[in-house]
């Protein structure tokens, strides 16, 4: 589509405030947003999101360190933004969806790394959630799972024991102490249906969805 | 006794080309710690998920090979939802010294850690040397 002038990303900006002037079909007003402009305007105008509207352009000013007089306008068509089904637009609301689900489980965005230990990893099916942890050298009478609404805590201790006296060490990777990890769950479980088995060093803990948060067949009556 | 708190250590994985595996997947290198006294050498490994009968314990030569396989972990119709670890089999090699009595070599698995117990040959075993004076 048409461009008043192209966008330059490689160039450094020094503007700091920009404006976006968005046309839509369906409102006739024009949208105004303005905000600190990041290096790359074609980047900050392809942040926004208008949910259900058809965007016809967008007009992106810049203001040179916040003056008027400094004002470059930049003219693009977005044509990704639409209200038809488009499989990106899935594929974005998915990917925000897997986002959330990360931030719930406390690990910030995208990472899989916690830090604390045991590291978990969580499954689920249509009615439970599955939190499994590798734990080896756990003895089940030092381990403790307490559940309160919406989260369990993970508790325990390995204690690597001592070996008889006279003996040298060639290697000692193996690391013993206490543990505690908090784990928050998305849905609502059943407080009373929750149960933990501990077999060959892997701790799996069952979570039952409560009932409202079972997914629900819905058959259609035809008369 | 004031207990420390357990820092995460990520899995290690076995470099490639170093592990001979025939099973798609993941191969990590098990935490050990090894020690010895007067009559055995001994080798603790981690192996969370791996029972008793995925053992495969293989002494030749001076090489003692490690390898553990684990089940599928995840129910069938299990979906994951968040992972922060993933799972594998375990492989480690050694370098052992000739001196083991190879029959009397036992192996044991509990809650995820196998305990090996390599028996020194009786020619290993220390022995007072005489000094005779003449």
């Amino acid at each position: 589509m048409k461009r008043k002038k192209e966008f330059d990303n490689r160039r450094p900006h020094r503007r700091n405030v920009a404006s976006a002037l968005v046309t839509s079909r369906e409102t006739p007003q024009k949208l105004r947003l303005t905000s600190k402009c990041p290096a790359s305007p074609a980047l900050w105008a392809e942040s926004f999101t208008f949910e259900g509207l058809e965007i016809q352009k967008i007009v992106i000013i810049l203001f040179l360190q916040g003056n008027s007089k400094g004002r470059e306008e930049f003219e693009m068509a977005i044509i990704r933004w639409r209200t038809e089904p488009n499989p990106f637009r899935e594929i974005d609301r998915l990917r925000g969806e897997v986002d959330r689900l990360f931030n719930e489980f406390g690990g910030g965005r995208g990472t899989f790394f916690s830090r604390v230990y045991p590291a978990i990893n969580v499954g689920e099916d249509q009615d439970n959630f599955y939190i499994r942890a590798e734990l080896p050298g756990v003895e089940p009478e030092k381990l403790d799972i307490e559940c309160v609404e919406g989260s369990f805590v993970i508790r325990g201790e390995r204690t690597i024991a001592p070996e008889n006296a006279g003996i040298s060490y060639h290697r000692r990777e193996r690391e013993g102490g206490t543990f505690r990890r908090i784990v928050s769950v998305p849905e609502r479980v059943d407080p009373g249906k929750v149960s933990a088995d501990l077999k060959n060093g892997v701790l799996t803990v069952v979570l039952a969805k409560a009932e409202e948060a079972k997914p629900r067949k819905i058959s259609v009556k035809t008369t | 006794m004031a207990a420390k708190e357990i820092q995460l250590q990520e899995k290690k994985e076995v470099e490639k080309g170093a592990g001979e595996s025939t099973r798609p997947g993941f191969l990590f290198v098990p935490a050990v710690d090894i020690f010895e006294n007067e009559n055995e050498i001994t080798v603790l490994a981690d192996m969370p998920g791996v029972d008793g009968k995925s053992v495969d314990i293989d002494l030749r030569e001076n090489t003692l090979t490690i390898q553990g396989r684990i089940d599928r972990q995840e129910g069938e119709k299990e979906a994951s939802v968040y992972r922060e670890f993933n799972w594998g089999d375990y492989y480690r090699q050694f370098t052992i010294s000739d001196m083991i009595d190879r029959n009397k070599i036992t192996a044991k698995m509990d809650q995820g850690v196998l305990r090996l117990t390599l028996p020194k040959a009786e020619k290993a075993k220390p022995q007072k040397i005489m000094v005779t004076t003449g």
